[in-house]
């Protein structure tokens, strides 16, 4: 653990020890990667930006799909949860690098070891899968910035599962990067940044695992967290079954099927007909498939609205008033279109009640990741401190 | 801006970072998890001061609790049959949201026993309303603690408790004809699939004659869910199983869970309670709402009943053939077709035709009938503890039940 400390102060250096030696030579190739071709957005500074010092407090959102990072330096960036590595020597002479992140990775997958380390809200058992997290946690730091001098105080969130089953692997996970480090659920830093932290229902939708977590005023317990697995990537499934049965001779895989997801997802009544052009026998060939992307969506209604039921009645009847107004949905799975309104609508049936989309699904969990860690005591960042 | 109800001072924000750390630092290994019990603040006591009791004292408290539970049970039992004799004979004659009427006049005696009186003191202190001077020619309030001893969730099933019997079963197959299911990776349609589990569970239940069971659709039809209900409801079904397969992204999980009908909100006989002690002029009106009370009461113990038996049969079997099977347990469930039925209903998902062994198992027919004898099993089961089977049959003879059932898994291995 000699190195251990140097490294840290420039985490961007720091990489597992198998792929150290070319990821040395390779440090800023990675981060222009990350720039240009990984599909990592560039957003607006968050809105409370402290003085940079020689502590860089960031946020890290580790999702099963995305990935954001949020600093305390003004750095916001998202990525892809996808982690690549090349097959063999002549893919990385062809990809010019030693690992490849979010959708750089995603575009080159024929050429890699292509990992989506967290699924369903667990990291897969394999040591690669593992590294893959690592190398994933390391690459948020690249992209936000961390300079040579700066030492790293982490929160990091993980799907509610994650942090039940994988809470050691997440810290080995990121240990090497940081100084510090507080590992989260997602649902409560979502909470947490929107300061809702009192009688209200979080329910994170993601791609492998929708959460649900009560805020009482406490912090949650694992009694306080649900999680069920008919998120998005259930989504993805059951569409690519419905699309299979209706046109059993089109050729369309399981990307393909996602990307329709994210552009034409809704439940309830359709804005109009959603149209996709599939090959078939290598004609490109237009299919609706408006009722199948219905049917697939609206698959996971009644586990969301089952569990928030569930967890209405686990408060004081006093306060179930107030919490039937004070659910927010959040998530990637918030922006399927009338989603919302939908839950609103079957919860309604036993009385009063609102559903609130979080206004910026991307980044709520790593701008409230971000806000734990500036609001964290020095002391306990103190004793938190990886060991060296 | 979000229209949340959003806390512009936390009062607490302090505590829950100091409780976040505190956790990181177990998960840092600095600090030993402490006991769930010494750590865990009830959402109802927001406000009040966090209090650390020793885990013993919890045990004492169990122990008291299940002393009073017990005395209570015993006194239910030892008190004349007003209650119970009155609200039988108004199920007998019409349902349990028969003659309210009947129920009240008949019912109006005193009861002696304080310990009765026990449940109406937690609601009282809840409520603190004052009790009423002269309750008069309505019932009193021991006989609404009668009816809240017999509502609550917990305790013995009412349909025990009300003699009631099982004579038509109607299983559900799930899905049919356009919506087909989950579809697995090898093509099978979860609605073909649960077709003929649910003959096979339906042939292997009339070997008992004492039922009539019927099954919501006999070929691959669609039907909508409110037509299996009013199926369900038109044939005066006394329990309702529907069977469906799981199906979760991926193929390394096998879930097996069923849902029963719920969750019970006992608020409204809390309320009840509030109001009749307040102004006894009321208690009329809502004694209809608490009979009808006692009906939802009775669905949910015996839905749950119903699950746990079915689930204990049937994860323990799929587990033996799939060792990724995952037992997901029995939950309550607002799915429509369990909610709108009058009777006891589960819907059992039995095993998930994601996981490609599974669904290479669910081609073979003898697979699908061991999982029809499995069902069947938890069937027999959870009427097997049904005092009042049809026919007034004694538990010895649900002894005979369990051997027949027993027999018939041997000869159909």
């Amino acid at each position: 653990m000699a190195m251990a400390k140097k490294k840290k102060t420039s985490p961007k250096r720091k990489t597992s020890s198998t792929a150290k030696s070319s990821a040395a030579k390779t440090g800023s190739a990675k981060k222009s990667t990350a720039k240009k071709s990984s599909g990592a957005a560039r957003a607006k500074p968050a809105t409370t930006i402290r003085p940079t010092t020689n502590i860089l407090r960031v946020g890290i959102d580790l999702g099963t799909s995305r990935s954001a990072v949020s600093a305390n330096n003004g750095k916001r960036e998202w990525v892809e949860s996808y982690v690549g590595w090349p097959k063999d020597f002549i893919a990385e002479k062809v990809l010019g690098e030693p690992i490849l992140f979010g959708r750089a990775a995603l575009e080159n997958r024929l050429s890699l070891d292509l990992y989506r380390p967290l699924e369903q809200g667990v990291i897969k058992e394999s040591t690669r899968n593992e590294e893959a997290v690592r190398e994933l946690i390391a690459h948020m730091l690249d992209l936000a910035e961390v300079r040579e001098s700066q030492r790293v105080y982490a929160v990091v969130g993980v799907p509610s599962e994650s942090l039940r089953a994988n809470k050691m692997a997440i810290k080995r996970a990121a240990q090497d990067f940081v100084h510090s480090l507080m590992v989260v659920s997602e649902p409560f830093s979502a909470a947490y940044g929107m300061q809702v932290l009192n009688n209200a229902i979080i329910i994170d939708m993601g791609a492998g695992t929708v959460d649900f977590c009560i805020m009482h005023g406490s912090m949650p317990k694992d009694d306080d967290q649900r999680t069920i697995v008919t998120a998005g990537d259930y989504i993805d499934q059951q569409l690519f079954n419905l699309m299979k049965e209706k046109y059993p001779e089109s050729d369309f895989n399981m990307n393909m099927v996602r990307q329709y997801k994210e552009r034409f997802s809704f439940v309830g009544k359709p804005k109009g007909k959603v149209e996709v052009e599939v090959p078939v026998g290598g004609r490109i060939m237009v299919h609706d498939i408006t009722d199948e992307m219905r049917r697939a969506c609206e698959s996971v209604v009644p586990g969301i609205v089952e569990n928030t039921m569930e967890l209405i009645a686990r408060f004081d009847p006093e306060y179930q008033a107030i919490v039937r107004e004070n659910i927010l949905l959040c998530g990637g799975g918030s922006q399927i279109h009338g989603l919302a309104k939908v839950i609103e609508e079957a919860l309604q049936e036993d009385g009063p009640c609102s559903v609130t989309v979080m206004e910026d699904p991307i980044f709520a969990g790593s701008d409230g990741a971000l806000a734990l860690a500036q609001d964290m005591p020095e002391k306990y960042w103190q004793d938190l401190m990886v060991e060296e | 801006m979000l229209g949340l109800t959003r806390q512009a001072k936390v009062p607490r924000r302090n505590e829950i970072l100091k409780s976040l750390y505190e956790e990181n630092l177990v998960v840092a290994g600095k600090r030993k998890a402490q006991p769930a019990a010494v750590r865990r603040i009830h959402a109802s006591h927001n406000n009040s001061p966090r209090v650390r009791r020793h885990p013993s004292f919890y045990f004492l408290l169990m122990i008291i609790a299940a002393a009073v539970a017990y005395s209570a049970l015993i006194t239910f039992w030892s008190l004349p049959h007003r209650v119970d004799q009155n609200l039988s004979t108004a199920s007998a004659a019409g349902g349990i949201n028969g003659n309210a009427s009947k129920l009240h006049v008949a019912s109006a005696t005193p009861v002696s026993d304080p310990a009765v009186l026990t449940m109406d003191d937690v609601i009282d202190s809840v409520y603190a309303q004052p009790k009423p001077s002269s309750p008069s020619e309505n019932a009193t309030p021991e006989t609404i603690n009668q009816l809240k001893s017999l509502v609550s969730a917990e305790g013995p099933s009412l349909a025990r408790l009300f003699g009631l019997g099982v004579h038509t079963i109607v299983i559900d197959p799930g899905h049919g004809g356009k919506d087909p299911g989950a579809i697995g990776h090898l093509g099978s349609h979860e609605a073909e699939i649960t077709l003929e589990i649910a003959k096979r569970l339906r042939d292997r239940l009339q070997v008992y004659d004492n039922y009539t069971v019927l099954l919501t659709r006999e070929t691959d039809e669609f039907l909508s869910l409110s037509e299996r209900v009013a199926f369900a409801n038109d044939n005066h079904a006394d329990i309702f199983v529907s069977v469906h397969i799981n199906y979760y992204p991926g193929d390394q999980l096998n879930f097996v869970e069923t849902y029963y009908f719920g969750p019970n909100n006992d608020r409204k006989v809390a309320e009840l309670a509030a109001k009749e002690n307040a102004d006894s002029q009321y208690l009329y009106a809502e004694f209809k709402g608490m009979v009808e009370k006692i009906g939802d009461t009775m669905k949910f113990q015996e839905s749950r009943d119903l699950a746990d038996a079915v689930q204990e049969a049937l994860y323990p079997q799929i587990r033996k053939v799939n060792k990724k099977a995952r037992n997901h347990g029995i939950k309550p469930g607002p799915f429509v077709v369990l909610l709108g039925i009058d009777a006891p209903s589960i819907l059992t998902e039995v095993t998930s035709l994601s996981n490609k062994q599974e669904e290479k198992r669910l081609k073979s027919p003898a697979y699908r009938d061991k999982i029809a004898a499995f069902l069947e099993k938890g069937i027999v089961n959870y009427l097997n503890k049904t005092t009042n089977s049809p026919g007034g049959e004694s538990n010895g003879n649900g002894e005979e039940k369990e051997n027949l059932a027993q027999a018939k898994d041997k000869q159909y291995r």
